[in-house]
Formats: C-alpha cells, structure tokens, sequence
C-alpha cells in the first residue's frame, strides 16, 4: 500500500478539509449554490479518487473498510458530495479497467434517477458535476454507466435541492442517443455507494452530536448549563446511542466477505433515519441558534436529507427490503 | 375495605376534572361553530373568489409588502378583528367568528395575516389589561396591519430562561429609558411596535420586577440587525436599545406586572395562533394528497396518510377545547402547552413524512423549505422541553 495508511489518509483529509471547508466556508458555498472550487481542486490534488485505485495501477488500493474510515472523516466535515463519489465510485470503475472510461484525473461528474424521473429509468439523472466536466458515472434504476457529456444532446441545469453548497445538477440526455463511453458493474456500484454513505452519516452524525455536547456544556439557562438537565442529557443520550447504532452498521458492511445488496439496502434506510433525528435533535438542543443560518447546524440536517435522496429515498428502500423479506419467506 | 368502584364513583371520578372547570358541565366546554356563522363563510368565499391574490412573490421583502397589502384588504372588507369590540373597529363576535375566518383562509389557500401576532396575542391582551388610551391608540393600527407588531422577548442569555431577561428601563420623569438587546425577534425591521418584556426593578430577582412596554420602533437608539434564518431568509433581527425613550403611559398592565402580562400573552398564542397553524397544515396535506396522487404513489401512502389526518383532527380538537375555555375564561393555567407540544409533533410529522414520501420522486423546494422550517415549531414560543416542564409543573404539580 505504498507504506501509507487509512489513518494517515484521513488525517491528511481531515486537516484540509479543516483549513478549506470551515462552517463559513461551507456556508458560503450554500448560499452561492456552488461548491468551493478551490476545495474541490485540493481534494483531487491528495489523490482522493485514487484511494481505491490498486496499487499496480498507479492506485493506494485501499479497501473497503479503509475508504469508510475516510469517508467518515468527509462526513464529519461535510466534504462534498461529489469528491466522495469519485473516491468510492470513479476511482473503483477505472480500476475495474473498464474499458471507454477516462482517467480519474479527467473532470467528471456522477449522477442518480433524477427526481421526477419515469422509473423505468432512462430519464434525466441528478447528480453533481464538476465544471467543465467530460464524462459522468450515471447510476441508473438497473444500469450504471458512463456517459459522454460533451455531446450536445446532454445538458446540465443546477438543480441545488436540499443541499445546495454542493452544486447538484440535473443531467438531461437522452440515453438511447447519448454515447455511453462503458457500461459498469451496476449491483457493485450500488451497493459500494451505499456502504460509504452510511460510512458518510455515521461521520455527520458524530460531528454533530460532539457539537451539540459541547454547546450543551456551555450555554446555560436557568443558572445551569443546558447539560445539567435530565431532559437534555436524555436527547444527547439518544443522539449518542443513535451514533453507535450507525457505526455498528459500518462495521457490519465494511468487514462483509462479499456484498450482501438487501442487507446494505435495510441497513441504509434504518441508518438514514438514525441520522437525521441525531440532525434535528442537534437543532433542536441548540435552540434558536440551531434554527440560525449562520451557525450552520443546518448544515448537518441538509446533508442527511441529501444522503436519504441519493439512496433512493427511504420508502423506496424500505419497500425494496420488506419485498426482500416476503420473497425470501414464499421461497423457503 | 376493598374500595368497590361503583357506576357513580366512576362518573363523579370522570367528571371531577369537567367540573372544577365549569361548574355543573359534564361535558368540556369546546368552541363550537355556530351555524348562524354560514352567512360569513359564504360571504368569505364569494370575497375570496373575486379577490384572490394568487401566488405570493418568492422574495422575501416583496412577500411582505404583498401580505401587508392583503390584510390591509381584508381589513377593508369587514373581515379582521371579527372578534374585538366594534368601538375599536372590531366586528364584535365571537371567537368562534375567528375560527371560521382562519378555516376559510386555509380551506381556500389564501396568504396568512402578517399581523398575526398583534391580532391574535397583542390585540387581546392590550384588550383585557389596556388602558382605554392604549386601546384606542393601539387597536385600530393592528387590523389594518398599518402599525405590524413584533415580540422582543428572548434574550442571548435569556431564552428558554425567559425571567432572567436583562435589558434594563428606568423611570425617568415620564419616560422609561431601555438600555439592552433582544435577540430572535421575528419580524423587527418590518415593525412599528414591539411588545418588551423589560427589567424596570434594578433589585426584582426574576419573575419580579419585570414590566411588558410597548416601544416604537422608529425611537432614536433602536439598532435592528437582521440575522438569517435556516432557510437564508432574514425572518428574525437583534436588536439593540441604547437610551431609548418610551412613554411611561406605553407600559402594559402596570409596572412591575410583567411577568403575567407576558404569560397571559403567551396563553392568547395558544388559541387562534395554533388554529391558524392547523388550518394551514390541512392545505398541505391536501396538497401532499393530491402530489402523490398524480405521481401514482398514493397507494403506499395510504397509512401515512391516515395517521397524518387523525393527527389533525386532534390537534383540531384540542385547539377548540382551548379556544372554548379562553371564551368562556376557564382556560386552566399550563394547559394551552399541549396544544403547542402536540403542533410541534403533528407539523413535524407532516413534512418528514412528505419527504420521505416523495423523496424518489416530486420534491420540489416547497415542501424542503417546509420541512426545515417545521424544526422551529418546536422551538419558538417556548421549546418543546419547557411545555414539557411547565405541564410537570402546572398540570401535575410536580
Ligand atoms: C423561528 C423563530 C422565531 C422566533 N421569534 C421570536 C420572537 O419574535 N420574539 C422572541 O422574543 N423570541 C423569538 N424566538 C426565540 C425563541 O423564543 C427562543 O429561541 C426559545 O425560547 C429558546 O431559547 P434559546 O434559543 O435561548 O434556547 P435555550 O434556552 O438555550 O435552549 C436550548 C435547548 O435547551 C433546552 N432547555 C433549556 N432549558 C431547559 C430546561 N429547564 N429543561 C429542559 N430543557 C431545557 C431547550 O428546550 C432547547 O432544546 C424565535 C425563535 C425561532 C426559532
């Protein structure tokens, strides 16, 4: 592995995103609906979208349980979205030699069935590109693959949704005429995305419920500090519990001897739930603070939402997991 | 001796909580809506069709205008204050005239009042403990939403904590001087009057000591500094007091009365203000309906959807049971806080589950916008925790 760790990597990652992506900064490109290119610069420049890359190709071949590590650390710091994709999707794809598809370095986008989308899929896809962007990964409803975007048949529109410092867009190409550059290793794709989202959450969920401890020890109301309270140690305490319960779920899928897509899917729609109470608990225990822009505690909340979305929202799953249960029963 | 619950024992158990709050009631006295008050739905909605203002400007400051604009409308039209005595312009009927007025606004999708909180908190308390000088001055302003209201109750370090609030008002002469900030007050830049809660007894501890003044917010050293809010909207100000001169005649319901003034003015909040809430949330979930019906997700959705309006209807419930016991003023003192803590439940609920529903699917920024904003619901006007406390206190007596 080229004598460089996980850890070493995540703590590359964590002081850059520390300098590049503080509260202001992420607020800032919230409110511009545009990710710090800058930032988005950084990051290619540390070679996160070779991580899992192998080493013969030029790679850290870093595997599945590492890139969690350091997906938890983005999660943490609200790392954009799109550095995470080419982290856990592009660089794989390349890996896989996929044949068609551009280096890692090249400028790339990634997107999901966009919201609105016929599910048959074949649609528009929602995702987040980079500017001046060639190709993207499209992870369909049953087909993943590349898709060259220099084609005047595509065309990206900001759609900034929920989260909107991550400079989202809605891929418009009409898949029947677009130039798919190579076709992916779908059900893989998938479900490696949903691993590093969770890895993502239990990151965001962390952060925020350290935050909210700490605000908790620190204001005071009624001649105590809010942390003095049974009622607010009780929320921390669920938000605390909540926190576990999410990292159990990276360990369970992160140390898996091969992918096991319905459990990945049930974990995800149970995770994704988990987090966004520990977001809105975190709001909820800083008060009006938490309901401010400029604290950026909304920050957090807005990630969870964008993440449900990217895995497909939660009804979908859960329909998709309680369909797995009733197939399995009929079939033993 | 075994107690042997008998029929009688256990209708007296029963009613013991109805009757101490009216005597002789069995039944809890609710708001009903009279049916004599079918003329006034009709002539609101034959008004409403003619004047629909359609859909409200995005931007912030241009939606304000546009809301003052059509209270000021429905003032002209004889529908504000239906409730408030006619020698302050009012249309002296009941609350129950009220409630039809907010069903109407909602079932109909018309804009909300701007001047809410004069209307249905600041109004009512300057009626029951107002000189007539502040009623005649102050009344008539709030219904033509000419003179909008703001609350300068919290603090930085009084929020929850309402009675540690700081902000000074020393009686000098025949002006109170106000030297202090206020923080999260709703509204500020758009307001002529703000109802304070202020420290006027250097040596009150707490509770005492504290007085309501109504300051006007053009007075030389009032500084509004607008902070956004979740959704990047500059919804509430700080606001700084520096030598601020205020009338001693603008003091509401006696110096040093404060703290009851302030929490009678809370209780008004209770009342049409969640049923304004409420009203509002059954047009969304008709809209949330009508969203998955189109998109062909309607059949998943049927349970959601079922627990959502049960939910509704007793929220509606309660607010009636509370709107009933302000009219008749037997509204026991906590109770209103679980008509707030139930709000903040129901309207949480409604917009994660539309989230969650239409997540895949036919979200657009509306129904984001409305599930951020749900997180303060639980928040302002009291936190969700401090219902929670004051039901412990008042309605257990713990
Ligand atoms: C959208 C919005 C509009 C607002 N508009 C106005 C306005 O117009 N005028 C105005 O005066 N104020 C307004 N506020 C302020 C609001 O009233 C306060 O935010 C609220 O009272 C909480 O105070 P705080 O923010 O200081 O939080 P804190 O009091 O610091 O509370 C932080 C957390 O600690 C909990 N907590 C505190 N004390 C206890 C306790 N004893 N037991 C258990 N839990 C406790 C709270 O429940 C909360 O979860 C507004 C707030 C919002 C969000």
């Amino acid at each position: 592995m080229n004598g460089i760790t996980a850890i070493e990597v995540a703590s590359t990652l964590d002081h850059l995103l520390a300098d590049h992506a503080s509260i202001d900064r992420l607020l800032h490109a919230a409110a511009s609906e545009a990710p710090d290119s800058t930032l988005l610069t950084a990051l290619d420049e540390i070679g996160l979208a070779e991580l899992a890359v192998p080493e013969e190709m030029g790679g850290l071949g870093l595997d599945l349980d590492q890139l969690c590590v350091v997906g938890w650390v983005g999660g943490r710091r609200l790392m954009p979205t799109l550095s995470r994709l080419k982290m856990s999707l592009v660089g794989p794809l390349v890996m896989g030699g996929l044949p068609g598809a551009p280096s890692t370095s090249a400028r790339w986008g990634c997107g999901f069935p966009a919201i609105g989308s016929p599910p048959a899929g074949g649609g528009p896809a929602e995702g987040w590109v980079e500017e001046g962007a060639r190709v993207a990964l499209v992870v369909g409803e049953s087909a993943s693959r590349v898709v060259d975007l220099g084609r005047p048949d595509s065309v990206v529109e900001p759609s900034p949704g929920v989260d909107p410092g991550q400079g989202r867009g809605r891929l418009r190409f009409d898949p029947d005429a677009a130039t798919v550059l190579a076709r992916a290793d779908h059900a893989r794709i998938v479900d490696r995305s949903r691993v590093l989202v969770i890895a993502e959450l239990s990151g965001i969920a962390d952060r925020v419920m350290e935050v909210s401890v700490d605000y908790a020890r620190q204001r005071s109301q009624f001649g105590r500090p809010l942390a003095g309270f049974q009622a607010v140690q009780h929320k921390l305490a669920d938000m605390r519990a909540g926190c576990e319960l999410i990292r159990s779920a990276v360990s369970r899928l992160a140390w898996l001897e091969e992918p096991r897509p319905e459990l990945t899917a049930s974990l995800s729609a149970a995770t994704v739930s988990v987090a966004r109470q520990v977001a809105e608990d975190a709001i909820q225990v800083h008060g009006g603070m938490g309901f401010a822009w400029e604290y950026g505690i909304h920050l957090y909340y807005r990630r969870c939402l964008a993440l449900q979305q990217q895995l497909g929202g939660t009804a979908s799953l859960r329909r998709f997991v309680g369909r797995s249960i009733i197939a399995r029963r009929k079939t033993q | 001796m075994g107690l042997v619950i008998t029929y009688e024992i256990l209708f007296e158990v029963m009613q013991a909580p109805f009757s101490r709050i009216v005597p002789g009631s069995v039944v809890p006295p609710t708001l009903r809506v009279e049916s004599e008050l079918d003329d006034l739905r009709l002539g609101l909605r034959q008004w409403f069709e003619k004047n629909d203002p359609g859909p409200q400007p995005l931007e912030y400051a241009a939606r304000m205008a546009a809301l003052t604009r059509w209270q000021r409308q429905l003032h002209r039209a004889g529908f504000i204050g239906l409730s408030w005595p006619t020698e302050f312009g009012g249309g002296g009927m009941g609350l129950s005239a009220e409630a039809v007025l907010c069903q109407e606004l909602a079932t109909t999708s018309m804009p909300q009042l701007i001047n809410r909180l004069a209307l249905y908190t600041w109004g009512p308390t300057i009626l029951s403990r107002g000189t007539q000088e502040q009623k005649s001055r102050f009344l008539p302003g709030m219904l033509d939403a000419g003179e909008i209201w703001c609350q300068g109750f919290s603090e930085p370090d009084a929020g929850s904590d309402l009675a540690a609030v700081r902000t000074r008002a020393q009686v000098s002469g025949d002006v109170l001087v106000v030297d202090g900030q206020k923080v999260w007050t709703s509204r500020a830049e758009l307001s002529k009057w703000n109802a304070m809660l202020v420290r006027t007894d250097p040596e009150g501890v707490r509770h005492s000591g504290l007085s309501v003044l109504i300051v006007d917010m053009g007075s030389p050293g009032v500084t509004v500094r607008p902070l956004l809010q979740m959704l990047g909207e500059p919804h509430f100000s700080e606001v700084f007091f520096d030598g601020v001169e205020v009338p001693l005649e603008n003091v509401l319901g006696g110096l040093g009365n404060g703290w009851d003034v302030a929490m009678e003015a809370m209780a008004y909040e209770r009342g049409l203000f969640v049923l304004e809430r409420t009203t509002g949330l059954r047009r969304r979930l008709a809209d949330l309906v009508d969203r998955l019906d189109a998109l062909g997700k309607i059949e998943d959705a049927i349970e959601s959807l079922g627990v959502l309006e049960s939910k509704l209807d007793l929220l509606d419930a309660q607010v009636f049971r509370t709107l009933g016991h302000q009219e008749n003023g037997t509204l026991v003192p906590g109770s209103s806080s679980v008509d707030k803590l139930f709000l903040a439940d129901v309207y949480q609920d409604i917009f994660a589950t539309a989230f969650d529903h239409l997540s895949d699917e036919g979200l657009d920024d509306g129904w984001i916008n409305d599930l951020l904003e749900s997180r303060s619901v639980s928040i302002y006007s009291g936190t969700s925790e401090i219902q929670r406390n004051v039901i412990a206190r008042l309605l257990l007596g713990l």
